[in-house]
């Protein structure tokens, strides 16, 4: 009862914050600086006629009342139509959509990366010998104080323009992808490796971990089967970091690499101040955080319910 | 970032626009000499000492360290590797990279310290009017705030460039009205304790007025924790600058700016890696040295408070 009272209050409130972000989202089209008129038209350069601004404001309903077009905004939305774009002349779900392949794959396969890596790293460097410590928070603490298109260019560096292994454009299959990838991966593995590793040492002074050393298991059981379970559980909270990082990142990354993506549309949509496509970015990216943190606390309601008491 | 801390995060920073740091427990303190209240210095924690010297002297007083323009133009220099003469090589016009670094520093700084200034501030009267009000309003703030952290730090930084448009004074607008949410947050968490405290309630029994004892007591016992946080915030803001810079939505080039540096250095990335590395190089070393000494701050003040 009191799990399924804790699970309908996330969802009301990611229910909430939604609606929340769609509001701010009308507000910031409504209260644009300039002319959406004449933006929808070209910018200031275009010298479109008078008939033609009067037939735009009539079309986005740009006289009627703010209440008026507020509701028109969310019975489209509830239709999952996000409007047009002004620059693109096409709906900006489609804009999107023809965007969010590539990076959905390369945010996946990031996110898979930094898993791979993180429990690696945490798990064979927790309770090690200081010096190592040392050496790796070292470098963790390095990578997390990086700009992630730093990240990039010192792969770049190191791997396309002096080892040569990877090539700088181009590519077939999963080359291209190698690179980016690592990037936004190695900008999350910084901070994550060392909250995992925190917990680990935590788990690792934990009586059933000596018991099961009494018992003959070798370390490297002992800290994958035992440590690892206990440990991982409180960094899943740190989803929304993660996604956080990957979306913004996502960005930063496919301009240094020069990938196709919705980071790409994005950064054309604010140069040319084609605030529907932007906005409608922001207002997804709400959605898929929300979501996702939906089903984490829900799975982590199931999986440890003294959470739902405490 | 938030901060993010971001950042974060900072990020990252922005993205990495949250602060740079989110890992909550620091390092356990040496258990040797628990009552020596001064801890010695680490060599690390000397040198970010003295490179931020540097980093604030560049910023303050950049022709006490070199005295080549920035922005002086020689082609027949032009893309010259490190070397006697130009010790960070020169770029694509002939410019003085060293030079360029350095009148670049103060830019870069700026906009660090004005960005999270701006985050600070208004999450400080954010979190203080959340945390100090009646419940239905403590609700509205907190909600409100939900729906911007529901959004990565450096989206919301680039609709906020998208409303108002690029360049330095807006990127630093950008970055701090992204970090506003997560200073209110911590600011009103704060504020909880702080108001469940004997001394809040001894001065509230001695018949002093609200606004009295919320500013000289509650404001500041409530933001000391999040001003050291806040000191962890600026190396995120700094790198999240850069990015925007990166991103051609910061300061634009030819001024001498970090990020724009690395922005036009990135055309010249195979044949030219100095462009690249030199900036990166700073960049990266200020935002670790604001980190690291951000981080002592904070294992310091924790220390106080629990022993």
């Amino acid at each position: 009862m009191t799990i399924l009272r804790r699970i309908s209050t996330r969802l009301l409130l990611g229910v909430f914050v939604l609606w929340g972000a769609a509001t701010l989202t009308f507000l910031a089209l409504y209260v644009t600086p300039g002319d959406t008129a004449l933006i929808i038209l070209g910018g200031p350069d275009a010298r479109p006629t008078a008939e033609a601004i009067a037939q735009v404001r009539q079309d986005y309903l740009l006289d009627e009342p703010f209440i008026v077009q507020y509701l028109h905004y969310f019975t489209q939305l509830l239709q999952g139509n996000l409007g047009e774009s002004y620059r693109l002349r096409m709906p900006v779900t489609d804009a999107i959509g023809q965007q969010v392949g590539p990076t959905a794959v390369l945010a996946g396969t990031a996110a898979a990366l930094a898993l791979v890596l993180t429990v690696a790293i945490a798990v064979l460097t927790a309770q090690r010998t200081p010096w190592l410590r040392a050496l790796v928070s070292g470098i963790e603490v390095v990578l997390a104080a990086t700009p992630s298109f730093i990240i990039g260019f010192a792969l770049l560096i190191v791997f396309s323009f002096t080892l040569r292994l990877v090539p700088v454009g181009g590519g077939d299959g999963l080359v291209p992808l190698i690179l980016p990838a690592f990037t936004l991966a190695l900008a999350l593995v910084g901070s994550l490796s060392q909250v995992l590793r925190n917990e680990l040492e935590d788990v690792l002074e934990q009586p059933f971990v000596l018991t099961a050393r009494a018992r003959g298991m070798r370390d490297l059981s002992v800290r994958v089967k035992h440590a690892l379970r206990h440990a991982i559980l409180p960094t899943i909270t740190m989803s929304g970091f993660v996604l956080a990082a990957l979306l913004g990142g996502s960005v930063i990354v496919e301009t240094l690499f020069s990938r196709q993506g919705v980071g790409g549309l994005m950064l054309s949509s604010v140069y040319n101040k084609d605030l529907p496509v932007v906005l409608g970015i922001v207002l997804i990216s709400a959605a898929v955080y929300v979501v996702v943190n939906l089903i984490v606390d829900i799975l982590y309601t199931l999986v440890d319910p003294r959470v739902v008491t405490s | 970032m938030t901060s993010s801390h971001l950042v974060t995060v900072q990020s990252e920073g922005i993205a990495p626009a949250l602060p740079a740091d989110v890992s909550p427990l620091p390092a356990p303190a040496p258990a040797a000499r628990p009552n020596r209240r001064r801890r010695r210095l680490s060599p690390g924690l000397v040198l970010a000492i003295l490179f931020l010297g540097w980093v604030t002297v560049a910023s303050l007083a950049p022709q006490l360290l070199t005295s080549v323009d920035p922005l002086e133009v020689s082609p027949a220099n032009s893309f010259l590797p490190p070397g006697p003469g130009h010790i960070f090589g020169t770029d694509e016009s002939g410019s003085d990279v060293y030079s360029r670094i350095v009148h670049g520093t103060g830019t870069s700084l700026l906009i660090g310290l004005a960005a999270t200034a701006i985050g600070v501030v208004f999450g400080t009267i954010i979190g203080l009017i959340a945390g100090l009000s009646n419940r239905v309003v403590e609700s509205a703030v907190m909600r409100f705030l939900d729906v911007t952290l529901a959004v990565p730090e450096l989206l919301l930084a680039l609709v906020v460039i998208a409303l108002i448009g690029g360049g330095t004074l807006n990127a630093i607008l950008a970055i701090g009205a992204a970090g506003i949410a997560y200073y209110a947050r911590l600011v009103r968490a704060q504020t909880h304790i702080v108001r469940q405290s004997a001394y809040v309630e001894a001065a509230s029994t001695l018949g002093f007025s609200r606004l009295r004892v919320i500013v000289t007591h509650v404001l500041p016992n409530a933001i000391k924790p999040v001003l050291v946080l806040a000191t962890i915030g600026i190396g995120g803001a700094i790198g999240a600058g850069a990015s925007l810079s990166f991103l051609g939505l910061g300061t634009p080039p030819p001024a001498p700016e970090w990020g724009a540096m690395l922005s036009v250095g990135r055309n010249f990335i195979s044949n030219a890696p100095w462009l690249i590395l030199v900036p990166s190089a700073f960049l990266v070393a200020t935002v670790l040295a604001i980190t690291a000494i951000g981080r002592e701050l904070r294992r310091r003040s924790e220390g106080r408070v629990s022993r």
